[in-house]
């Protein structure tokens, strides 16, 4: 018997199609965005998936996904886990910025560079500043300093790896069936821990918005058995697929 | 002081068929505008939500989605307790109002009582909640097989007891997403309510209803969002 994990970047949001850097900042879904979540429900209900328990990050369009996508596989009941710890990379100072008005303050070269550099943090937000996550009232409980201000790649990954191994880790070897629905960076964690991804290597790794990626995790070990996207993209009937799906069970 | 936010959820197909739905999971119908609407009015009054409950049925959990997409606090810890479902119909779930009749002439005096009922489903029918997998960690002799509305009153009072309670003791606010019979349950055990009240009392679908909880003198005053 082996474990089923299940992975969701969230769907695309109103800020993907602006070009700007969210981090954590609260964007809402697109309607491509929702139309991708609840395709990613009705697919994972059609080839027989269950699960035990959901986790998402504390942001909107994470959440907003998850539940579109419990809806549309009629699971809206599993419980739910709703943690910072799987929240974006924390952008800092760039947080709302268009890329292109980054560019224009701080030079293509610094921006590529905070873009794509592994370690390097982008500037940092004061506690005075209105995006300092300590003044939001969804983080009241947890002690400012543990909440970031602007991270690295690697920042990111270090904040996550605590909870993939005393959260998410025993929850999966506890035979749970786990659905993540989280961000670009925070699942680039996840998989970088699964399948011992460089640090090198990390950074090239996209994973696609609103596709499943499921694994199957060796039983104890957690092995990686297989690892598969539930929507075959390349499959040419999929390219309209929530088109197909919506006359056959009334999405809107 | 505590505020409890009751709402009973959105309208599903079968509540425009008249049929008895209880413990059968019908979808939500799309129409949500009074549901977004309750989000908004406690968005525009700064009510701080703590925690949201609901029923462990699709058509609660999603209205209480839409309500707190509505108010942009989709990360509001939640809790899906099977306590606070509908009255279980027993063997009527599924009918029509007409068809009920057929099978209980008296079916508007059985659901007007305070403890009458319809016949159970069969505890081997593949419709009973034990076979349900979101009910797994209920013991399966407490998963009901039909319900008075008495039935009902005491499950959610030890709903209240374990849960409502203690939530309440910390001065949080709590919103409610639930169904008739467990909203009104609530109602009677907080507003003390007489058996005829409480048999009474009607909330329409997506409507709401607010208490005002004093944890130290144990009142609550009703009000509205």
């Amino acid at each position: 018997m082996a474990y089923t994990l299940v992975l969701m970047r969230h769907g695309e949001s109103v800020w993907n199609q602006l070009d700007k850097f969210t981090g954590w900042t609260d964007v809402e879904l697109s309607t491509k965005g929702i139309q991708e979540a609840k395709t990613a429900g009705v697919m994972l209900l059609q080839n027989g998936f269950e699960f035990d328990i959901a986790y998402t990050s504390m942001l909107d369009r994470a959440i907003d996904t998850l539940q579109y996508a419990l809806e549309g596989a009629h699971m809206t009941w599993i419980p739910v886990v709703k943690d910072w710890h799987l929240n974006e990379r924390h952008y800092g100072g760039l947080q709302g910025k268009n890329k292109a008005e980054s560019i224009d303050e701080f030079g293509e070269y610094q921006v590529k560079v905070w873009r794509r550099a592994f370690a390097i943090k982008p500037p940092l937000l004061s506690e005075y500043d209105s995006r300092y996550p300590a003044n939001d009232e969804r983080y009241i409980d947890i002690p400012a300093e543990q909440l970031p201000i602007g991270e690295s790649l690697k920042d990111t990954l270090d904040r996550v790896q605590p909870y993939w191994e005393s959260e998410l880790k025993p929850a999966i070897l506890s035979g749970k069936r786990l659905v993540i629905s989280a961000h670009g960076n925070s699942l680039r964690a996840l998989l970088k821990f699964l399948e011992n991804i460089s640090d090198n290597k990390i950074i090239d790794i996209e994973i696609p918005t609103g596709n499943p990626l499921i694994y199957e995790l060796e039983e104890h070990t957690l092995k990686v058995l297989k690892k598969y996207y539930l929507i075959d993209i390349k499959n040419k009937s999929n390219k309209n697929i929530f088109s197909k799906l919506k006359s056959i069970f009334k999405l809107t | 002081m505590s505020k409890i936010i009751l709402v009973r959820h959105g309208d599903s197909q079968w509540d425009q068929e008249n049929r008895f739905i209880g413990w059968v999971d019908v979808p939500l119908l799309e129409r949500k505008d009074l549901l977004k609407n309750i989000g908004n009015v406690l968005l525009n009054n700064n009510t701080d939500i703590d925690v949201v409950i609901t029923s462990t049925l699709e058509r609660s959990i999603v209205s209480a989605w839409t309500i707190m997409n509505s108010m942009y606090h989709s990360w509001i810890t939640e809790i899906h307790d099977w306590r606070l479902n509908p009255r279980h119909y027993g063997i009527i779930q599924g009918l029509t109002y007409q068809e009920a009749i057929l099978k209980y002439p008296n079916i508007n005096e059985i659901n007007l009582s305070w403890d009458q009922t319809v016949n159970p489903i069969a505890l081997d029918d593949k419709n009973h909640p034990r076979y349900d997998r979101r009910y797994s960690n209920v013991e399966p002799e407490k998963l009901p097989s039909v319900e008075s509305l008495k039935d009902v009153y005491s499950r959610v009072e030890t709903f209240i007891t374990d849960v409502l309670l203690p939530i309440l003791a910390k001065n949080e606010n709590i919103l409610i997403v639930a169904h008739h019979d467990s909203i009104r349950s609530i109602l009677k055990y907080f507003q003390k309510l007489s058996i005829e009240d409480t048999i009474a009392f009607n909330i329409n679908p997506s409507h709401s209803i607010v208490l005002e909880y004093d944890a130290n003198t144990g009142i609550s005053t009703q009000s509205l969002l």
